[in-house]
């Protein structure tokens, strides 16, 4: 067999259908081009390889990118709105103390003790004083045991 | 190694083996005969071979 066939080199790419009767030096060139087909492909898939790789690289890298300038926008905002905080605050009207919306005596129905309200001063300024009125009744109602006993009566009469 | 073959060998040869083409396919492809296609790769991968075992 002529050894510089090109139908050995088919051959051994798998062109041809038919099988050829090969002596061992055919064989051998009939391997070696083989391996030599072998070792193309993967240059040939090579590149290809790399470009994905660096496609995926550059992809994640955006990806990256994008989140970094997401939080940094998000963070800036953030600052933003805590700068503007005292700002804000120092340009809000401070309510004037107002006078006591109502003066209360409370007795305690059952108990000779005076209530804890008693003690307590309102300021005229209404959630300080809503704020010291729960606590006192929450007081008086420890002592006493119940709400149901906590009776509160105006000091002197309120006019509407 | 590749830079080394002539121009038609190089095209047919990366039509193989890069494309996976057939011989015929490369024939329809290329305009060429398939036995010249398989000339022109087997010239090539000769050189190839011989080359790697220069090398070797």
């Amino acid at each position: 067999m002529n050894h510089d066939d090109p139908k050995l080199t088919a051959y051994a790419l798998g062109e041809l259908d038919e099988r050829l009767d090969l002596d061992s030096s055919a064989s051998v060139i009939v391997e070696e081009t083989a391996m030599i087909a072998r070792i193309l492909i993967r240059h040939f898939q090579r590149p290809r390889r790399r470009n994905r790789l660096l496609r995926y690289s550059f992809a994640a890298s955006l990806m990256f990118a994008a989140t970094a300038v997401g939080l940094f926008l998000w963070r800036s905002s953030d600052r933003q709105m805590i700068a503007v905080g005292p700002n804000d605050a120092a340009t809000l009207p401070v309510p004037a103390p107002a006078a006591a919306i109502l003066h209360l005596t409370p007795a305690l129905a059952e108990s000779a003790e005076p209530s804890s309200i008693s003690n307590t001063s309102f300021r005229g300024i209404r959630a300080m004083d809503v704020d010291q009125l729960v606590t006192a009744v929450l007081q008086d109602a420890s002592r006493v045991g119940s709400f149901r006993s906590l009776r509160l009566t105006p000091e002197s009469p309120v006019a509407f | 190694m590749l830079e080394e073959l002539p121009e038609n060998q190089r095209a047919v040869i990366a039509l193989k083996f890069q494309n996976g083409l057939s011989y015929k396919q490369i024939s329809q492809q290329t305009g060429l005969s398939v036995s010249n296609v398989g000339f022109l790769i087997h010239t090539g991968l000769k050189t190839l071979r011989r080359a790697l075992e220069v090398r070797q």
